[in-house]
């Protein structure tokens, strides 16, 4: 059986009928059809599911069913397989309702020949390997279409968030403006009356308006920086001069300069350049150090910060070790959650701010901590970002 | 000589109470509740230091200084903002509108005063 024959399956129970239409297929040489028969629906169906004709020349009227449900069996069966249609003259209505049900083509029997025939079945193979390649194309399409909805969905969803953020990070920006001019107002009448007052009790409670003046800005800045969290802007700074920065801007605010010692040793190394976010890496080292300070409370206790390089990353460790109060190891999971605080000040907010701040550097930061001997905090980061940029 | 220091803001309470604050250091003051009336009274006072705040309803305090600075030829007046805004801290804003240091608000007055001593030279 040579490929280019075509399988031709002839569903005709009236043998008159059946004789024309194969003596017809007969005659064609090119192509040859190899014809089978079939002369009840039943058989019909019993055929195609062991056989594969390549085309189907159907007669609607058989003994076991009729109209248009033969076409429908069939089609069930096996919709890949091309139906023409074979009619009577009465019912060309009937031929045209056969399209519209999924047959390829119809013919009038008594109004054929050969050229007809052959013509009919040829077109309506090719007309189903289009409707195959159509109807592949449409599901590629919804395939496409919906992965792409999703894809939009997700953007927009990004954005909705984006400008969520941006939205509170405007509205946060207001907030702290306007309620850092009443606080200003607040610091200097109180340094004003300490000035008019000999009382020592009463300059004592002007010097705890001016602490809280002072806790209610850091309250504003960490609420600032954890909704407004902006990506860094990276630039090439160094380490060291960050640190020391930082020691200062500690020293400098006079109700540490009373308690703790503090020092800060640097490996010669860390004079190279890091690619970092100055403002953002000062603000994580002064919440560290405060954070060293609030454990010292009343005792006099020693800060040591030192800065070497990591040998594992090409990055840089720097270890902010105090002898304070420690923490507790049933606290220690729960210190990174915003909000969560074992102080009575302050808003909590801390820690989880370091811990974005070095997540946007995609650096480490680590704590290890004793109860009543002290606490280290361990960050990480690396040298370059070069590496990290693409993956944001 | 007592140095003379120019305060410009539009709150009068933080005008006065901080007028009080650089006279206990023992500066003499001028203030001036209205920015668009600070380009006069530094035309009549000679101050030798300015204080601005950064955002006042008719002027921002950039806009003071720019002026001040870059038309009316006071390039040789120190100047230092105070502002309740990070954003106020751009440096190559500051320095291209003149103004030398920028005060965080809530600051403390004794940072006034040190910052004041250190513009002056």
């Amino acid at each position: 059986m040579k490929k280019e024959d075509i399988n031709t399956l002839v569903v005709e129970d009236n043998p008159g009928d059946l004789r024309l239409v194969s003596e017809m297929l007969r005659e064609s040489r090119i192509p040859v059809f190899r014809v089978t028969h079939a002369g009840t629906l039943e058989d019909t169906l019993k055929i195609l599911g062991k056989e594969k004709p390549d085309i189907i020349l159907l007669d609607l009227d058989l003994p076991d069913s009729c109209g248009l449900e033969s076409l429908r069996e069939i089609v069930k069966l096996a919709p890949w397989i091309p139906i023409v249609v074979l009619t009577g003259v009465d019912d060309e209505n009937l031929g045209i309702e056969a399209i519209q049900n999924q047959a390829s083509d119809y013919l009038v029997k008594g109004k054929i020949n050969v050229g007809m025939l052959v013509r009919s079945i040829r077109y309506s193979m090719e007309r189903k390997v289009m409707e195959e390649v159509l109807r592949r194309d449409r599901e590629m399409l919804e395939k496409l279409v919906n992965e792409k909805a999703r894809e939009l969905l997700n953007v927009q969803k990004g954005m909705e968030q984006a400008k969520r953020l941006t939205d509170i990070g405007t509205l946060a920006a207001t907030v702290a403006h306007e309620l850092r001019n009443p606080l200003a107002v607040i610091n200097v009448v109180s340094y004003n009356l300490k000035r008019k007052i000999n009382d020592p009790d009463l300059k004592k409670q002007i010097h705890i308006i001016e602490n809280k003046v002072m806790e209610s800005d850091q309250i504003i800045n960490n609420l600032l920086f954890y909704s407004r969290l902006r990506k860094p802007f990276f630039e090439n700074v160094n380490i060291q001069k960050i640190l020391s920065e930082v020691i200062e801007l500690i020293k400098f605010d006079t109700k540490n300069i009373k308690k703790a010692r503090i020092t800060a040793k640097c490996d010669p190394i860390m004079n190279t350049a890091f690619e970092a976010d100055p403002l953002q890496l000062k603000e994580l080292f002064i919440n560290i150090v405060n954070n060293s300070f609030d454990a010292l409370a009343d005792k006099k206790g020693a800060i040591e910060i030192i800065a070497k390089p990591d040998i594992n990353k090409n990055g840089a460790l720097i270890y902010i070790k105090d002898n304070g109060s420690g923490i507790d190891s049933e606290n220690l999971s729960k210190i990174w959650e915003p909000f969560f605080s074992t102080k009575s000040k302050g808003t909590g907010l801390g820690l989880s701010v370091c811990r974005q701040i070095i997540l946007l550097h995609n650096g480490t930061i680590d704590i290890k901590s004793e109860k009543g001997k002290g606490t280290t905090v361990i960050v990480g980061l690396p040298c370059k970002q070069i590496f990290f940029r693409n993956s944001s | 000589m007592r140095k003379k220091v120019m305060i410009i803001d539009d709150d009068k309470v933080f005008l006065e109470e901080l007028n009080e604050v650089l006279i206990s250091g023992g500066y003499d003051v001028v203030t001036v509740n209205d920015p668009v009336l600070a380009f006069n009274m530094v035309d009549k006072t000679k101050p030798d230091v300015i204080l601005v705040d950064m955002k006042m309803p008719s002027m921002s305090g950039f806009e003071v200084a720019n002026e001040l600075k870059n038309f009316l030829g006071y390039d040789f007046i120190p100047i230092i903002g105070m502002s309740g805004f990070y954003r106020d801290n751009d440096i190559s804003l500051m320095n291209m509108c003149g103004i030398q240091k920028c005060l965080n608000k809530p600051f403390r007055p004794l940072d006034v005063i040190y910052n004041i001593e250190k513009v002056m030279g």
